[in-house]
Parts: C-alpha cells; sequence; structure tokens
C-alpha cells in the first residue's frame, strides 16, 4: 500500500461528520497527528515521476458540505492540513474566499466586469442572484487535542487595489509562526450563498455549477502570500494536495465532482452523501442537477495510460453524446502523444444546463464542454471547446502556473494545443452565423445556426484567434502580471497573442522542436507552479539555441509585426551611356544589345520590402518569375527596409515576404506580397456583388413595413 | 373570396405588369450600387496587388477577413461572410428582429430610407395598375398616379410607423420578461418555445399593422380617399370586419415566402464560384431571387386589392 492510500485512509478514519465538528476534540488532534505523519511520509517520497505522490500535496482538504437548493445555501465545514514547504518561516494564512466577488456590486471582481464592458449586470442582479461566503469559525488544531480560535485576528485584505468593499481574501494570525517543513491544520466552519452564474459558477433553476466554492488557502511562496482578490479577467492559483469531500444532496440528483465517488449514503431526511476523493490536485469543483444523463466509455491508447470518462449530459443533447466523447478522446491521445500521459485516470464531463452560463471551463480531473439543442457538426463546437477544456487538463491541472500573473502559460499553450488537436482530428471547420436570439442577447446566441460550409476555418487564424490578437496586439506587455492588463484585452493576449507566437516558434523552429520544448516544460513542471521565465529557459535548453532574443521581442515587450513589399518592379536591361566593350567606349541608345531576340532578353528585378512594425523577426522573401522560376532570399529584418535585386531572363511576376507565413504575429499579411500586374476586378466584383445582395434585401425587407 | 382565389387574381394581376417589378428591381439596384462599388473599390484597392487577389477569386480567406474588415468605416463595415447565400435574407431578418438594424451605419440607413421614399412614390401606380380591369400599366401613368396619392402615402407611413413604434415598444417590454420568466429553465427547447410564443405575438401585430397599411392603401387608392388617418380607420374597420380572410391571405403568401426561402437556400450561391461565367451566374440567381420576392409582393398586394374590391 502505498502512503497515499495511507493518507486517504487517515483522512477517511479520522473525517469530520457533517454539522459534528465540536463532538470530539481530542480524536481531532490525534487525526490531525496522524495525517501529518502520513503526509509528512507521503512528502519524502517525493512526487517523482512514476510514483503515486506526485505532487507536494502540502494543502490537503476534507470537506463536509450540504447543499440546500431552495435556499441556495451552502454548509460546509473543511479541516485543512498545510505544510509550508518554503525556506521562510510564516506567521499568519491568507484565503481566498471567491464566492465573495459577487457579494455586492462594490467588489473588485464587479468594478472590473463593469468597467471591462462586458457587463452592467450590477443593475440586473436580483437579490436572489448575489452570493457570500461567510467564515462562521476558524480554529488552529493542536497536536494533542488543543484549539486555537483564529477568529479575532480574522480581517480581509485587498492586497492588489485596496478596495476596502472587496471580500475575496482574508488572512489570520497564526499564534507561532510555521517554520520550513512544518504543518499546521486548520478547521473552518462556512455558510455561503450560490449565486445565479457568476463566472462559470452558480445556479440555475435545480442545476448547480459550484466551483471554488469553500475558503481556500493561497499559495505561500518565495517568503509571502500569493493571494490575489478575485479579478474579473483572471482564474486561480492553488498549492497541490488530496481532497476528501463529501456532498450531501437531494436523493435522486446525479452528482458529479472532481475525483472518484468512493462512498455514497442515504440519509432518511431524503438526502444523499456522496464522498469523492482526489490526490495531487489544486482544486475541487461539483455538479448536480436532476436531469443530467450519465455515460461511460473508456480511453485506451497504445503507449498511454487508459481513462475512464464520465460523461453527464443534458437530456435534450443526447443525439451529441458520441461528439463529446471523440474530442475528448482526441485531446487525450494527442496531447498524451505530443506532451505527456494524463496522469489521473479518469476525467468527468459535464455537458450544462441551457443558459447556466457553467460552459467552457476547466477543473481538475472535471471540465464543462457546451452544446446547443441545434448544433450541426462542422461549427467547432462541442469539439472545440471540448478539447479545449480536456487539454487544460494538462496545461493548468497538471502544470498549475499562476492564473493571477501568468495566465497566458496555461491559456495560451493549451489555445495553441487545442487548435493542433482540432486540426489533426477533424477535416474541416466552417464559418457558422446564429441568429434569432431573444431581443437583447448577444447575436452569438441565437437559436438557429447556419453553416457557410463553402467557407472553411483554418487552424492559424481562427484556431489560434488571429482576430483578437490584432485587435489587441500591443494593448499590454505580456509578461505584466495578467491581472493588471486592461480588462478587456486579456483574454486576446494571454490566448491570442500566446498561441500566435507559439504557432510562428512551431513553423521557425519545426515541430519536432517545439513539440520537445512542450514535453520538457510538462515533464519538469508537473505538479509545480512554472513562472513565465521558467518557460523561457526550458524553450532556449530544449531548442538548443537562445530563443530570448524572441521572447524579448513578442512577450516581454508590446511590439507591432508588420512586414511589407513595398514595391516591386521589373524591367528590360536596356543599357544607354557610355560602356566599355573591347577597351573601348561604347556609346549605347538602350537598345536591346543582342538585337530583337527575344529569348536573349534580360530583365532587372527589384523588391523593396520594409518592416512597418516594431518587432523584428528573420523572413525570406521570394520572388516568382514568369518563366515559373522562384528565388528565395533571407533577410534578418532588423533594418527598417531592404532592396532585392535580382538579374535574369525572365520578368518578375511577384514578390513575397515571408511566403510561408512563420511570422503568424504579422499583422497586415496583406501587404506582405504584390503582384508587378495589378489583378483584376472580378474578386472584388464577385464579393461585392454578395454584399449588394445583402443591401438590396435589406431595403426590400424596411419597405416591407411601409 | 377565398384565399385561394385571391391569391390567383393576385398573381394575375402581377403578371400584367412585369415591366414595372422589374423597373422597381432596377431602381432597388441603382440605389444600392452605389454602395457596392465603394465597397468594390476597397476590396480591389486591398487585395490587386496581393496574393490574397487569387484566394478571394477561389473561395474566401478568413486571415483576410479580419485584415479588411478592421480597415473598413462607413456603410461598408457591415460586410461579412456571414451575407453569403440565404445568410444575407437571414441576416437582414436577425437584424430587424433584435432592432440592430437601427444601428447601421447612417449612410446604409438612408439608404434604404431612399428607396423606402422611391416605393412609396410608385406604389400609388403599381396599386392602380392592380385595380380589376386596370390597363397594363405604363411607367408614365404609374409615376403620375404615384406622384398624386404619394403625399397621402407618406402621412400614411408616418401612421403606421407610429403603430410598429408600439408593437417595437412590447416586444422591448415582452423579451425582457421572457428572459426573467425563463431565467431557470434548464432546457433550451423549452425556452425556445417561450420565445416562439413572444415572437408569434409580435410577428402576428406586425403583420396586422402591416395589413391595416395595406388595406389603407387599397381604400385611397380605389375609395379615392385622401385623409390617411381615415383611410387608417377605413384599414381597421376592413381588417376587423374580414379577420379571417385577411389572415389567410398574409399566411398563403407568408407560406409561399418561405417556399421562395427554401428554394433559395438550395439555389442560392456559396463562395466558391472562380469563373468569371460563375461569378456572373450567381450574380444573376440572386437577383432573380430579389426579382421573385419583389414579384411576390406585388402579388399579395394584387390579392388583397382583388379581395378588398370583391368584398367592399
Amino acid at each position: 500500500m502505498t502512503a497515499a492510500v495511507d493518507f486517504v485512509k487517515a483522512r477517511a478514519l479520522c473525517r469530520i461528520r457533517p454539522l459534528r465538528m465540536n463532538r470530539s476534540r481530542l480524536i481531532a488532534g490525534l487525526c490531525a497527528a496522524a495525517n501529518v505523519l502520513v503526509w509528512l511520509s507521503a512528502a519524502e517520497t517525493g512526487h517523482a515521476s512514476g510514483t503515486d505522490i506526485r505532487s507536494p500535496r502540502n494543502a490537503n482538504y476534507t470537506i463536509s458540505v450540504s447543499l440546500d437548493p431552495e435556499s441556495k445555501l451552502l454548509e460546509g465545514r473543511q479541516v485543512i492540513l498545510w505544510r509550508n514547504i518554503q525556506a521562510e518561516p510564516t506567521q499568519e494564512l491568507r484565503f481566498h474566499l471567491y464566492w465573495n466577488a459577487w457579494r455586492n456590486n462594490e467588489s473588485t471582481w464587479l468594478r472590473e466586469d463593469r468597467y471591462r464592458g462586458r457587463s452592467d449586470r450590477g443593475d440586473e442582479i436580483r437579490g436572489e442572484d448575489w452570493s457570500f461566503c461567510e467564515v462562521d469559525s476558524i480554529r488552529l488544531l493542536g497536536t494533542e487535542g488543543g484549539e486555537t480560535d483564529l477568529m479575532p485576528s480574522f480581517r480581509y485584505v485587498a492586497p492588489d487595489d485596496g478596495n476596502e468593499n472587496d471580500r475575496t481574501v482574508f488572512t489570520v494570525d497564526l499564534p507561532a509562526p510555521v517554520a520550513p517543513g512544518a504543518s499546521v491544520e486548520v478547521e473552518l466552519a462556512w455558510r455561503a450563498k450560490v449565486p445565479r452564474t457568476f463566472a462559470r459558477t452558480g445556479f440555475r433553476g435545480d442545476y448547480f455549477f459550484l466551483a471554488h466554492w469553500f475558503p481556500k488557502l493561497a499559495v505561500f511562496e518565495r517568503g509571502a502570500w500569493t493571494a490575489n482578490q478575485f479579478h474579473s479577467a483572471t482564474e486561480f492559483y492553488s498549492d497541490y494536495g488530496v481532497y476528501d469531500v463529501e456532498m450531501t444532496v437531494p436523493e435522486g440528483w446525479v452528482l458529479g465532482a472532481t475525483g472518484k465517488e468512493v462512498e455514497r449514503r442515504r440519509q432518511d431526511d431524503g438526502t444523499v452523501t456522496h464522498r469523492y476523493q482526489q490526490e495531487d490536485v489544486h482544486a475541487f469543483t461539483w455538479t448536480t442537477s436532476p436531469d443530467y444523463v450519465e455515460f461511460q466509455q473508456r480511453f485506451e491508447e497504445p503507449g498511454l495510460p487508459p481513462v475512464d470518462i464520465r460523461l453527464l449530459m443534458q437530456p435534450e443533447h443526447l443525439g451529441q453524446t458520441e461528439r463529446h466523447f471523440v474530442a475528448t478522446k482526441a485531446a487525450l491521445r494527442l496531447y498524451g502523444k505530443w506532451f505527456g500521459a494524463y496522469p489521473y485516470g479518469h476525467v468527468t464531463v459535464i455537458d450544462p444546463a441551457y443558459g447556466s452560463g457553467a460552459g467552457g471551463m476547466e477543473y481538475p480531473t472535471l471540465f464543462t464542454a457546451g452544446t446547443r439543442l441545434f448544433n450541426p457538426f462542422g461549427g467547432g463546437r462541442p469539439e472545440g471547446v471540448t478539447i479545449h477544456e480536456m487539454g487544460h487538463q494538462f496545461w493548468y491541472g497538471v502544470v498549475g502556473n499562476n492564473e493571477f500573473d501568468h495566465a497566458w502559460i496555461d491559456e495560451g499553450l493549451n489555445s495553441f494545443s487545442d487548435a493542433r488537436v482540432l486540426d489533426e482530428t477533424y477535416d474541416q471547420w466552417f464559418w457558422t452565423e446564429r441568429y434569432f436570439a431573444p431581443p437583447g442577447i448577444e447575436r452569438r446566441r441565437g437559436f438557429l445556426p447556419l453553416l457557410f460550409r463553402e467557407i472553411s476555418k483554418t487552424r492559424e487564424i481562427d484556431g489560434n484567434g488571429f482576430g483578437r490578437y490584432r485587435a489587441m496586439a500591443v494593448t499590454d506587455v505580456q509578461t505584466r502580471p495578467t491581472w493588471q492588463y486592461h480588462p478587456q484585452t486579456a483574454s486576446g493576449i494571454s490566448y491570442s497573442r500566446s498561441a500566435i507566437w507559439l504557432h510562428t516558434l512551431e513553423r521557425y523552429l519545426g515541430w519536432p522542436t517545439l513539440q520537445k520544448i512542450l514535453s520538457t516544460f510538462y515533464e519538469r513542471w508537473s505538479f509545480r507552479h512554472p513562472t513565465a521565465e521558467d518557460f523561457f529557459a526550458t524553450a532556449s535548453e530544449t531548442a538548443g539555441r537562445d530563443l530570448d532574443w524572441f521572447f524579448d521581442e513578442v512577450v516581454r515587450t508590446a511590439k507591432t509585426f508588420d512586414y511589407a513589399i513595398d514595391s516591386v518592379s521589373s524591367d528590360e536591361i536596356a543599357p544607354r551611356g557610355y560602356f566599355e566593350s573591347d577597351g573601348e567606349l561604347e556609346l549605347l541608345a538602350g537598345e536591346d544589345p543582342e538585337g530583337d531576340d527575344s529569348d536573349a532578353k534580360s530583365y532587372r528585378s527589384e523588391v523593396v520590402v520594409r518592416r512597418l512594425g516594431s518587432g523584428v523577426f528573420p523572413v525570406d522573401v521570394r520572388l516568382e518569375f514568369a518563366d515559373g522560376t522562384r528565388l528565395e532570399r533571407e533577410w534578418d529584418g532588423l533594418y527598417r527596409w531592404k532592396r532585392f535585386s535580382e538579374e535574369g531572363p525572365s520578368k518578375l511576376v511577384s514578390a513575397t515576404v515571408d511566403p510561408e507565413r512563420v511570422l503568424l504575429l504579422d499583422v497586415n499579411y496583406a501587404n506582405n506580397s504584390k503582384l508587378v500586374e495589378p489583378g483584376d476586378l472580378w474578386p472584388a466584383f464577385k464579393w461585392a456583388a454578395k454584399w449588394l445582395v445583402w443591401v438590396q434585401d435589406l431595403m426590400h425587407t424596411m419597405a416591407y413595413f411601409a | 373570396m377565398r384565399a385561394l382565389r385571391a391569391s390567383g387574381e393576385g398573381t394575375k394581376r402581377m403578371l400584367r405588369a412585369p415591366g414595372l417589378i422589374l423597373t422597381i428591381w432596377a431602381v432597388n439596384l441603382i440605389i444600392a450600387a452605389p454602395l457596392g462599388l465603394v465597397l468594390l473599390e476597397s476590396i480591389h484597392a486591398f487585395t490587386k496587388s496581393s496574393a490574397y487577389h487569387q484566394k478571394l477569386l477561389e473561395g474566401f480567406d478568413t486571415g483576410w477577413y479580419e485584415e479588411f474588415s478592421s480597415s473598413l468605416s462607413g456603410p461598408i463595415e457591415s460586410f461579412s461572410p456571414g451575407q453569403v447565400g440565404i445568410g444575407a435574407w437571414l441576416d437582414n431578418l436577425d437584424r430587424w428582429w433584435d432592432g440592430e438594424v437601427f444601428l447601421e451605419q447612417p449612410a446604409l440607413l438612408a439608404t434604404a430610407a431612399a428607396f423606402v421614399l422611391v416605393w412609396l412614390f410608385l406604389l400609388g401606380g403599381v396599386l392602380e395598375g392592380l385595380r380589376e380591369g386596370a390597363p397594363r400599366p405604363r411607367l408614365s401613368t404609374v409615376l403620375a398616379d404615384g406622384a398624386g396619392r404619394f403625399p397621402v402615402f407618406l402621412r400614411l407611413a408616418l401612421l403606421t410607423g407610429v403603430g410598429y413604434y408600439f408593437v417595437f415598444r412590447l416586444a422591448r417590454w415582452l423579451f425582457p420578461k421572457i428572459h426573467i420568466a425563463t431565467a431557470d429553465l434548464t432546457v433550451e427547447r423549452d425556452v425556445l418555445l417561450y420565445n416562439l410564443a413572444g415572437a408569434a405575438l409580435v410577428v402576428a401585430l406586425v403583420v396586422a399593422v402591416r395589413m391595416v397599411a395595406d388595406y389603407a392603401k387599397i381604400a385611397i387608392v380605389v375609395e379615392r380617399r385622401s385623409s390617411a388617418f381615415i383611410a387608417a380607420m377605413r384599414g381597421v374597420r376592413f381588417v376587423v370586419a374580414n379577420p379571417v380572410r385577411v389572415a389567410g391571405i398574409a399566411g398563403l403568401y407568408g407560406a409561399v415566402m418561405l417556399g421562395l426561402f427554401l428554394v433559395y437556400a438550395q439555389l442560392a450561391p456559396g463562395a466558391a464560384e472562380s469563373t468569371r461565367f460563375a461569378i456572373l451566374a450567381a450574380v444573376a440567381v440572386s437577383q432573380f431571387f430579389l426579382v421573385a420576392k419583389l414579384a411576390l409582393r406585388v402579388a399579395f398586394l394584387g390579392s388583397e386589392m382583388a379581395f378588398f374590391e370583391v368584398s367592399s
């Protein structure tokens, strides 16, 4: 039996039943001591790959929570066993209370959300929609049954913006410092009101999706607590640990959660308690509803460990069940082969209820996809979102970067990766529009979809989010802490800009090299908290070349990339003036020296390439000639312009800078090529005529009302 | 007169005036064409020297669209690949549905409004041509009749606008209520049904206003009325007196319009035509369906006229 299993058994023995917290302090103290011993032995085992102890397991939670669907209240008790794995001591503990972000309209989250222009929900939120998380007690458990009440030192703090109305972080003082390597165990009792969904957590009717729902320890690192307030545009950060959670819900309701169910108990009051356990994760999420329909399949692929997939579907989406499985397996297979195996052996896929707002989000060993009643195959959903969120099990779940500071690490790596999986798995996906949303609801939520099967989407443009990147290319320096980004641009930078520069790296270094970088990063930083510089260092080391120049240009600064063909010309060489011939000066008048023999004509072709953006990247320049000849020339792209001059028997037809579009970061690719003879009007006519029909029809429709 | 017979009569009367329909279509095209030329010049300037030139001829490129669309301003900002084929019709309906059409570029709205004025101007002549026993309409008579009726039609349009405004206000009130009422429903199909019920009510009211306006115009022509208000009251009385048959004619034409829509959905050109012939054929198909839509509209007016003449 491994230390991990010992730990779980010890926790099970010591589990504190719901609402019976005070029954035996002595037992609790003994249990805490036993846990520390088990856990210390686990820690000594380390987290090397191949053992059952994968992570430091320094933040371990035992939670009992009950849900009252009528009042939308959670009542919980939890014991946290925390070990200081840093070299510095600390005499305080800091916690997140994420649901206080929607406690009132003066929270930092809602202030930022309004500024972000995404929502003016502050005026629309009804009484039942607000949420809170109130800590009723917090006690330090002693190893010999003694307890210290920490509530006297309980206080909210707002380390990011000083907002006195923000209640998303609190701190308590400890009676003595926790030395490096030492542990403390605290127990908390709390109540929380479930919000109508904000940030993908909350309720709709009898559908509940509960994420970041309990008081959660922040991360102690480099001698200080990293405990950011909850921000509108960023996500989460926690240490790894073991979760042992009991959730009590009405009987007959289906429940899905992080981890695996190990026990189920029925109570006389018509409720059922589900107990789930999971090791080596940094969060615990659950969902419950009477409507879920459960499916199970197993992922099996040579060279990769099997994974049991549990899928909870909405009844009206049963026709799309297999699409969810196919996408989940595609991600497990390709992420597994490219980066490293999925380590947990099971994953739960949630198809959230309509309008619940819970779709498209990742949690350890559980994620939400998201589809619609009418959703023809080929539009990219739910396949894209399923692959993306399954992919987050790797980039976020296993490699656990700080999403407050460097959201781009998991979002960027994952956006790049999911677009690659989508491209490899599905032949094509198409431009899609949705029509007839209820008035006042954004158009993309319309009920009726239409696929434009002659307009394909591509990985490099649509998969990577080129449009979002382009609109926000220089808004913020990417290495700035994400929570400090302009709120409207955070996703454009974290997701799209990162995916595009990673794709640029793929084209520049080649996929084998980038794949090696990413798999090395995955292996090296599994169950740890990498920073941006850790990624840069891994990239240079693995590629075997210094890539700092690239990260300087692309990530550490906010530069735009725009190379352009400024001019092209190709003229017959017709010497005029005095030229030396056989030692004599000869006056030439511009005629072809070889007479009228057209085969002997010679052309001088000149191309001027410019760097219009501030970013520098080496580029190729391709010259194409009338006889089909192609010349490729290299340019380091450093100075602002360069002239290329070629002489030959054929006339230049076109010039293209970066013809293979290696530099996907180039914001204007239309100016990357130039034809010597401009093209005709037909393409413009074709597309203008289509729009003209739309204008005419708009006029007809308006006349209908007259 | 039954709806089917009225529609047959309306179609016969519409067929008396094919030239008139083509004239209205041509006017529509001429008014819209300058905007089309602006877009044509913009696309050409953006792509004529670039590798995108060939790509756009052969299909579409979403990367090009990202770049090009961000360079646009004014009415051509609305250019989108979602306007290909049947998407153009759906997109317009959708913009009307959510009221977004009122947020369009002023130049686009002004262009559309210009066509509405021309339509109102020609409508007097069109309706005269649709009367029982009317001779095949000539452009000069249509213009003369139209000019004579234009002031009262314009006043009627303003009155009708008030009616639409109240329907619009009702919709703005109704759908947020539906949104709140369905806030706890977890099944999209149920939410859709609630919204469809709301939509049916709004569409029925829009059609009712439109029917009143149509019969008011017919009354102006047939009964030589010069007061828009009295004509509107006459329209109300007529619709109230013949609700089933008025609705029957409207429903029949709605069904035919839906059929036309479905046919166009099958035949509408997409994005792939790349030869000159194919491009011209695609333009011809799209324009043909606009003509068909217009013809249906005139036939509908002809049916209403026939029904009004028999029933009053």
